[in-house]
């Protein structure tokens, strides 16, 4: 059971990463500086203690200059390690990207709440920017990204660095197959992977072994399993005796499930496999923010009115839709039908659109049969609609009723009426329709 | 409230100094390490300075180490606070979507970007197109280039108070504008800003008589130029004061060209660009020409991906479904090959683009092959619900709200 979805705002369910992420460097970064304090100290105390033994019987005038030269030196590895503590927590005159997201949020969720005079520079609602940088960036599109974030000043709120590494890791995996990057993230977060029994790691070992199979380096590759695999032993016994018939076969066997072994195309699921790692470490969703704020916004809005995508795959022969134009706001219309001079014309529902005349084919009023879009509704967009395509239709338990010509919803003060075509028009335009 | 209670915990973490862990490092350097090198250089005995420094240098790690353990002790508050602001649900949401995950098909990725490049153009944010169309390899369609850059450089203006670019622009668009069914009342408002900021009084009526007489049958022109007589110019300073409160999508910046000299004739000076077009309806100036903008040339009046992104994440679809998943279980499938929602999202009026009807009989959405049917009466059945009344080959059936009999061959179809 998951848990209950929280948040008093039920708007800020996509918001769980811009908090979480941060929060989990953090607990990260308590790592790391525990090992800098470790490594730092030891390196200290034995300089010190070097110190002593070659110089502390005897300190004469010509070495006492190099006494202090080096206790500067070890001076100023406590410095250095002062400000790496500096930089890795958080302090009250310097913002850490934890807070500034948590006062953004803040703002967001109580727009009412009185300015803080210090955040009056901070991004207003930037949700849309936003989640379209976390796209980009798991596209591996991180200049488009960074571009994106320093025009809207918003890099205190969206993870270009943390997605950097992830696309370096990436790449190197994918493009070099080289598996030592992601080897040291895996060392740089050992105690978290064993904590959640991930075995990304023998993933990234296993790999290497077969390309060292691949290039018939028999010795190296049984010195590297007896270092590297034999440890996964006991919960992976059947993948490493698979891998050790390798030594055997090389990359041209015939035996098929050798050869899958040796497809390139596994270096693809070793990515995968540590994309999901990488993302599950850091709290961070499988999908973009993008896609999934826009798989359910477009599901809301998507009808079978809406203009049909065909995929390019169907040998349909798609017919050309027109786009009605966007609703007047409703004074214009009032124009028309109250005050108009040219009190003999009969409004045409697609009348030019950017000068396009209507032709028979797409005159409502000869065919009102004929399928037409709303160039406003998302969902029928011709990029959009493509997206809207693989996702499913709204639901809806009552009618609503739009009219075509003014794009306002009928209720009991604007009442549909039907015509004799069978065409229904909003009561506000029908007298004029008539006359 | 959980949000505040996070943002309290980080602070007291920061600023307590029982969680300081460079503190003791500052002590070590600025004590112990400088007095051992004062006395270093005074000749003392470096066996028994450097013995000693070691010793402080043994206790600041102990106290650095204590500080890391206080400071992450103090972290936990704020995991907590986060914790309760933001359980862990999103990674299982968005599993629910990963078979197969979203758009990743190449025809969708590319609709995809196209329609980032748009939204991004929209805004003007060109830099931010030219990278994508490095990155991508998609070339950003020139034709809608050149008309994202020609409505930012006019609403540029028109939000520094020049006008006469938005009304070269009518001019150029005149027939457009007039024509049927939705003639446009721009001009007239445009003409109308500029007429109320004028402030000398003679000048004005002069800009009236050429420019605001010509709306005398479509609008209160009359009245507009009384009211003139009584009231004050609109001040230009107010045109500065109201900007703030817009959005800063089209950045003035985008309009560098100067603006051009057209059609009319009187030095329009500074003019508030947000007049309220009439009273009841808030309609920006700068909106109403944005909306005819897009109108001419069969744009979408607003960004379909900032309309659909704000309806799926702040405007709560996203909550919607997902309450739905976890009320009807595993019974609905995998989200990825549902055809329709479960239940309904609600949309507010600004969200309805086409008419939907449910037949308030079998309660199913009408489609093209279950179209909506009036009876005789003005009720109106999808055409199923029709054809069960008029079971056991009857040709007429009685209507289920009021007593009416509709024939089959008189039950019309209907188009919203
Ligand atoms: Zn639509
Ligand atoms: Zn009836």
């Amino acid at each position: 059971m998951p848990p209950a979805l929280s948040s008093s705002n039920p708007g800020l369910i996509l918001e769980e990463p811009l908090i979480r992420t941060p929060y989990e460097l953090l607990r990260r970064s308590h790592r790391s500086a525990q090992r800098q304090v470790e490594k730092d100290f030891t390196a200290i105390s034995s300089a010190l203690n070097a110190l002593i033994k070659s110089y502390g019987g005897k300190t004469s005038e010509e070495n006492r200059d190099t006494v202090v030269s080096k206790l500067d030196q070890a001076g100023e590895r406590v410095r250095g390690l002062k400000r790496k503590l500096d930089d890795l927590q958080p302090q009250l005159e310097q913002p850490s990207p934890l807070r500034s997201r948590l006062t953004y949020l803040d703002n967001l969720s109580n727009p009412n709440k009185p300015a803080d005079p210090k955040a009056s520079d901070a991004p207003g609602d930037s949700t849309l920017d936003r989640y379209i940088i976390d796209h980009l960036l798991r596209s591996g599109r991180i200049k488009s990204a960074d571009t994106l974030a320093a025009k809207q000043g918003l890099d205190d709120l969206v993870d270009v660095r943390l997605f950097s590494e992830l696309a370096r890791i990436e790449s190197a995996l994918v493009d070099r197959q080289s598996v030592t990057e992601a080897l040291a993230w895996c060392g740089e977060n050992r105690g978290t992977l064993k904590k959640t029994q991930n075995t990304l790691e023998f993933t990234l070992r296993l790999q290497e072994f077969i390309e060292l199979c691949r290039r018939r380096d028999t010795v190296g590759a049984i010195a590297y399993s007896r270092k590297h695999l034999s440890t996964w032993a006991s919960t992976h016994l059947v993948e490493i005796q698979q891998g050790m018939t390798l030594l055997a076969f090389g990359e041209r066997t015939g035996v098929g499930a050798y050869r899958r072994m040796y497809d390139r195309a596994r270096w693809m699921s070793v990515r995968d496999r540590f994309r999901k790692t990488f993302l599950d470490l850091y709290a961070l969703p499988s999908q973009s923010l993008l896609a999934l704020s826009l798989s359910a916004g477009l599901s809301a809005l998507r009808l079978p009115s809406c203009v049909t995508h065909h995929s390019e795959k169907a040998p349909t022969t798609s017919p050309h839709i027109p786009l009605l134009p966007a609703a007047p706001p409703l004074h214009n219309l009032e124009d028309v039908l109250l005050l108009s001079p040219h009190s003999s014309f009969v409004p045409h529902l697609t009348a030019p659109i950017g000068g396009d005349p209507s032709t028979p084919a797409t005159d409502l009023h000869t065919h009102p049969e004929a399928q037409v879009g709303n160039i406003d509704c998302p969902t029928c967009g011709p990029d959009v609609k493509v997206l809207a395509a693989e996702v499913p239709m709204s639901h809806h338990v009552n009618s609503t009723i739009v009219c075509r010509i003014s794009g306002a919803v009928m209720d009991s003060d604007n009442e549909p009426l039907a015509f004799p075509n069978g065409y229904v028009y909003s009561a506000k335009v029908g007298p004029r329709m008539t006359a | 409230m959980e949000i505040s209670a996070a943002l309290t915990a980080l602070e007291s973490l920061a600023s307590s100094p029982s969680t300081s862990s460079s503190g003791p490092l500052t002590i070590l350097l600025d004590k112990h390490f400088s007095t051992a090198r004062q006395k270093l250089l005074s000749g003392e005995d470096a066996a028994l300075v450097l013995s000693d420094l070691q010793k402080q240098v043994t206790r600041a790690k102990k106290d650095v180490e204590k500080g890391l353990k206080g400071w992450y002790g103090a972290l936990g508050g704020v995991g907590k606070a986060v914790e309760k602001a933001f359980p862990p649900n999103l990674a299982g949401i968005s599993e629910a979507y990963d078979d197969p995950p979203l758009f990743v098909r190449e025809e969708a990725r590319e609709a995809l970007d196209r329609a980032v490049m748009d939204s991004m153009a929209r805004r003007g944010l060109w830099e931010a197109v030219a990278a994508m169309e490095e990155e991508t390899g998609q070339i950003y369609n020139d034709e809608k280039r050149s008309l994202a850059e020609e409505l930012g450089r006019i609403v540029g203006d028109m939000e520094n108070g020049e006008l006469s670019s938005a009304l070269e622009w009518c001019n150029e668009n005149t027939a457009f504008l007039r024509s049927p069914p939705h003639p446009s009342s721009l001009p007239y408002y445009l003409h109308r800003t500029i007429f109320l900021s004028l402030p000398n009084p003679s000048e004005a009526m002069t800009y009236a008589r050429s420019h605001l007489l010509p709306f005398l049958s479509t609008h209160p022109v009359l009245e507009l130029i009384t009211s003139r007589l009584y009231i004050p110019p609109v001040s230009a300073s107010t045109s500065t004061a109201s900007s703030s409160s817009y959005p800063s999508g089209h950045n003035p910046s985008t309009s560098l060209e100067p603006p051009s000299n057209g059609v009319v004739d009187v030095d329009m000076g500074k003019v508030n660009p947000y007049p309220s077009v009439n009273g009841e309806n808030e309609v920006s100036l700068i909106n109403m020409f944005r909306g005819e903008y897009c109108r001419r040339h069969g744009l979408p009046k607003e960004d379909p991906l900032g309309v659909a992104v704000d309806l799926g994440g702040r405007g709560g679809a996203l909550a919607v479904v997902e309450k739905a998943r976890r009320v009807m279980g595993e019974r609905l499938g995998n989200i990825r090959a549902w055809e329709e929602l479960p239940m309904e999202v609600p949309l507010p009026a600004s969200r309805r683009y086409h008419s939907v009807f449910v037949c308030p009989v079998s309660k199913e959405q009408a489609t093209e092959s279950n179209p909506p049917k009036m009876l005789t009466c003005g009720h109106v059945l999808a055409s199923e619900s029709f054809d069960r009344l008029l079971k056991g080959g009857r040709r007429s059936a009685k209507c289920p709200y009021c007593p009416v009999e509709t024939s089959q061959s008189a039950a019309q179809r209907l188009y919203f």
